[in-house]
């Protein structure tokens, strides 16, 4: 089983209640995910869910919980944000990703009681 | 500042989300143009374009849509009235974007008979010995390391991202037409607001949201104008193509794009504080914004981007259908590799390979493990100091993966599947970011300098 993914019926994966779920670099050296809810009901279950830590995040990608920067919870928009070093700065030698447009999709799968 | 008190709105029309990425659509522009703004304004640049432009002074974008998107805003501008002001030019924003920008802008003005025009320019390159001079005071934004001598040595090109005040210098030598190198993306909406006395965090704000153009409506349709109006204690945004609508959750959904904190957005001298904003709707196209405040900093600080080259790029592309042959990618690419560090030497060059239907999009933070689809496409990068040894490189990784070795069995007569038999070069060298911090300054003139002058 992936660390993000899972089959225990109770759960809601991430994707399934966002309205929007999307990746972009916030500067060179930053990725920003910005996770908006369609209503202020789904926005609050999934924040007072407590899934989404760092530790969560982190272990979505794999690393450490010290790249995953903040959370934070933006109510006037109904979303949660979530910032994260970049694997490396945009642009570098071997980047594959030069927006970080499509870092998001590990956690789509993300588990939400 | 001449009209100092006077006007109590101002209307911001944004012409493109980036200016000659691709044109612009001309119906929603001349829309906006006819609700006589007074300023028609675009940004042209953007760090995300990656450090390779600003490093390596290429054009990032076609100078026939940069002309013709600079040329139909100035005759719209010109049509009600309205200054012209654009930023970050040609993409990262260095002096020779700026110069050409007034090439192009002079042509169109001798060609459509607009003149005389006061153009102002603003160059924001910084050089080697300003950055060394500027150690001190300095500080990592984005960059974890700090920046120091060495980092300065390894820097092809850099520039200052400015603040409003060199705008509104220009605005108080009457410009016309404002074009500018690299600047935050939301002062050259804010200046003329500012300029005219209305509230500075109102103005960033409106900078911020309209900045991007039709991002900040929905849908989002692409090179669509977008108009913001500042007036009393607050702000609207409205799309002007009639399909798109600003809605609160639209401009609320804006407010988070491309950075790391909603609720705050440092600038050189302070910061908009935009916790407490209120987003509400005035018709259905239409949002009105109140409530963001300007909170002036104890230091005037400005963001610093450098680039530095890593060396000549090579690039190959293979692929495999094979079952046997995908299954064995990291062994065929570890055969690779060895082969390369027989004939070049083993250090001095870089060599990444992304497999495409494997992890090429994530690297490591991938944790699908080694799933692939039917069949995968590897895209090798060659990185050295020289053309030559980045050739050598990717010709040993182009037969390299024609005589693939994997699990025991050789490729009889092809292995890899090539586009073509041919290295291909790409005309990016590599860079790197090398600087991403902050500078202290102690006035916002000293990064950057305004020269003003009469287009007949």
């Amino acid at each position: 089983m992936l660390p993000c993914g899972g089959r225990d019926s109770q759960l809601s994966k991430l994707s399934e209640l966002a309205g929007g779920l999307s990746s972009k670099n916030a500067g060179n050296f930053h990725l920003t995910f910005d996770i908006v809810f369609d209503s202020t009901k789904t926005y609050r279950r999934v924040l007072d869910s407590g899934a989404l830590t760092p530790e969560a995040v982190a272990a979505c990608y794999g690393v450490d919980v010290s790249d995953v920067i903040s959370i934070i919870a933006f109510e006037p928009g109904n979303a949660i944000k979530i910032n994260m070093r970049r694997r490396l700065a945009s642009g570098d030698p071997g980047e594959t990703d030069v927006f970080g447009a499509q870092q998001y999709a590990p956690l789509l799968e993300l588990e939400i009681p | 500042m001449t009209e100092g008190h006077a006007a109590k709105r101002s209307a911001v029309l944004c012409a493109s989300g980036s200016l000659g990425l691709t044109p612009f659509h001309p119906e929603s522009f001349w829309a906006g143009v006819a609700r006589r703004p007074d300023v028609v304004a675009a940004d042209a640049g953007s760090g995300d374009i990656g450090p390779f432009y600003l490093g390596s002074g290429h054009w990032y974008n076609l100078r026939e849509w940069e002309d013709q998107d600079l040329s139909t805003m100035l005759k719209g501008a010109r049509s009600c009235g309205a200054r012209m002001i654009v930023g970050s030019a040609g993409g990262a924003g260095l002096d020779q974007a700026v110069d050409l920008y007034f090439e192009l802008v002079k042509a169109a003005i001798r060609r459509e008979n607009l003149g005389p025009l006061r153009v102002a320019r603003i160059y924001s390159e910084v050089t080697k010995d300003w950055l060394r001079d500027h150690l001190k005071g300095s500080a990592p934004l984005g960059a974890p390391w700090p920046l120091t001598e060495e980092i300065i040595d390894e820097t092809s090109s850099a520039v200052a991202m400015i603040g409003v005040e060199p705008y509104l210098r220009a605005l108080d030598e009457g410009a016309d037409v404002i074009l500018a190198g690299r600047s935050c993306d939301d002062v050259l909406f804010a200046a003329h607001p500012i300029w005219v006395g209305l509230d500075r965090g109102l103005a960033l704000h409106m900078g911020k949201c309209i900045e991007c153009g039709p991002l900040v409506a929905t849908p989002p349709l692409q090179r669509e104008a977008v108009i913001g109006v500042v007036e009393g204690d607050g702000f609207t945004v409205e799309p002007l193509h009639p399909a798109m609508r600003c809605t609160p959750a639209s401009v609320t959904g804006h407010t988070l794009y491309e950075r790391l904190d909603p609720y705050h957005q440092a600038g050189p001298g302070g910061e908009v504080d935009m916790t407490h904003v209120a987003y509400e709707a005035v018709s259905d196209r239409v949002v009105r914004v109140t409530g963001s405040r300007w909170v002036e900093a104890r230091d005037y600080r400005v963001k610093i981007e450098g680039s530095g080259r890593v060396g000549a790029r090579k690039v190959v592309i293979f692929g495999f259908r094979d079952p046997v042959a995908i299954e064995h990618i990291d062994e065929i690419v570890a055969d690779i590799r060895r082969e390369v560090q027989r004939v070049v030497g083993v250090d001095g060059w870089q060599l990444h390979f992304s497999v495409y239907g494997r992890n090429a999009i994530m690297g490591s933070r991938d944790l699908m493990g080694t799933d692939t689809g039917h069949e995968i496409a590897v895209l090798a990068q060659a990185i050295a100091p020289d053309t030559a040894t980045a050739t050598r490189i990717a010709k040993l990784v182009k037969y390299g993966s024609l005589r693939a070795q994997y699990g025991g069995k050789f490729g009889k007569g092809g292995g890899a599947a090539l586009p073509g038999d041919e290295v291909l070069t790409p005309d990016q060298e590599a860079y790197r970011w090398t600087i991403d911090h902050l500078a202290t300054i102690s006035n916002p003139f000293e990064c950057c300098r305004v020269e003003v002058e009469t287009v007949n």
